[in-house]
């Protein structure tokens, strides 16, 4: 009886197979996935970029919430910051403000979610929301432009 | 049942009766008569805390079901927030409410959530708030809470 891994030919002797280029293959797609990679985090700094000029839009009262500016800091304090090659964290900077020593993330959670005295400016969340299908779709289309082989960037 | 018709207000109202009757006020016994426990809005009627507040939280997402189809499966995220007197309180009660929807899914009762065909309850954020009370008042805790239910628009 034959072991299952050996082909048998027509007539009764083993097939014997030679699999060339591996070496190459697995150095091609190596150098296609770091391709990928590269493209991607391009992309996501990009659009990362993009959710801040957005946000800082929206807190400056240039879009449908109401303006959160008082002395700029909040709105001055949004930062884009690349975490690794797959995430992005935009938000304010670990500042407080001078004086009241109040940090500016504590006011920026009073201003996004509302408090008792205050109803809520949803900067952060209708930012993303608003933007959510283009940014998906311009990383999609970096995905794909690297998998053509194609420059991320033109 | 949430109908497609009406279903923001029936989904939010099913999710405030449900936490109504099935969550302790703590203050039941002294709370003013006009003063709720559970309200589908920020409070426009007197507040006593604790209470919890339910919302349509808005960025639904939405997929086709199928070329030509006009049934559309849809997210409706929700808002619920506990407001309370103090860090326990708020602790307590957003347990209770997680707890409550977690458990109040499947069953085949007319007062689950998939009874009400409401499917793949999901938790996306719990953000805590804490708000600085002035001189001599009470700084009330709050908790985010941003949950999401899936419906099919048209069924």
């Amino acid at each position: 009886m034959m072991g299952k891994d050996t082909i048998t030919g027509t007539r009764g002797s083993p097939v014997q197979m030679e699999i060339r280029g591996i070496g190459e293959v697995i150095n091609y797609i190596r150098a296609k996935g770091k391709d990928i990679e590269q493209g991607v985090e391009v992309e996501l700094v990009r659009q990362g970029a993009f959710i801040e000029e957005e946000l800082k839009n929206s807190i400056a009262g240039r879009r449908k919430e109401p303006k959160s500016v008082n002395t700029g800091l909040f709105l001055n304090s949004i930062r884009t910051d690349l975490v690794d090659t797959k995430t992005v964290k935009i938000g304010p900077l670990n500042i407080s403000y001078p004086g009241t020593g109040t940090p500016v993330a504590q006011i920026a959670s009073w201003l996004e979610f509302g408090t008792t005295r205050i109803t809520e400016r949803r900067h952060f969340r209708n930012t993303a929301d608003r933007n959510k299908k283009k940014v998906y779709g311009e990383i999609n289309k970096a995905i794909n432009r690297a998998i053509r082989g194609l420059k991320a960037l033109r | 049942m949430v109908s497609t018709t009406t279903y923001i207000s029936d989904t939010i109202k099913f999710i405030r009766n449900d936490l109504l009757n099935n969550i302790t006020d703590p203050i039941s016994t002294t709370r003013s008569t006009n003063s709720k426990f559970v309200m589908t809005s920020y409070p426009q009627r007197p507040a006593e805390y604790p209470l919890i507040t339910v919302r349509h939280d808005g960025g639904a997402s939405i997929k086709r079901l199928g070329m030509r189809s006009e049934l559309i499966w849809m997210s409706i995220p929700v808002e619920v927030r506990v407001w309370a007197r103090n860090e326990k309180e708020k602790d307590t009660l957003t347990q209770q409410v997680i707890n409550r929807l977690r458990s109040n899914q499947f069953g085949g009762g007319a007062s689950t959530s998939d009874d009400q065909e409401l499917h793949d309850f999901d938790i996306l954020s719990q953000t805590p708030i804490y708000e600085e009370g002035g001189e001599g008042e009470i700084s009330i805790k709050s908790m985010v809470i941003s949950i999401q239910y899936n419906f099919v628009l048209g069924s």
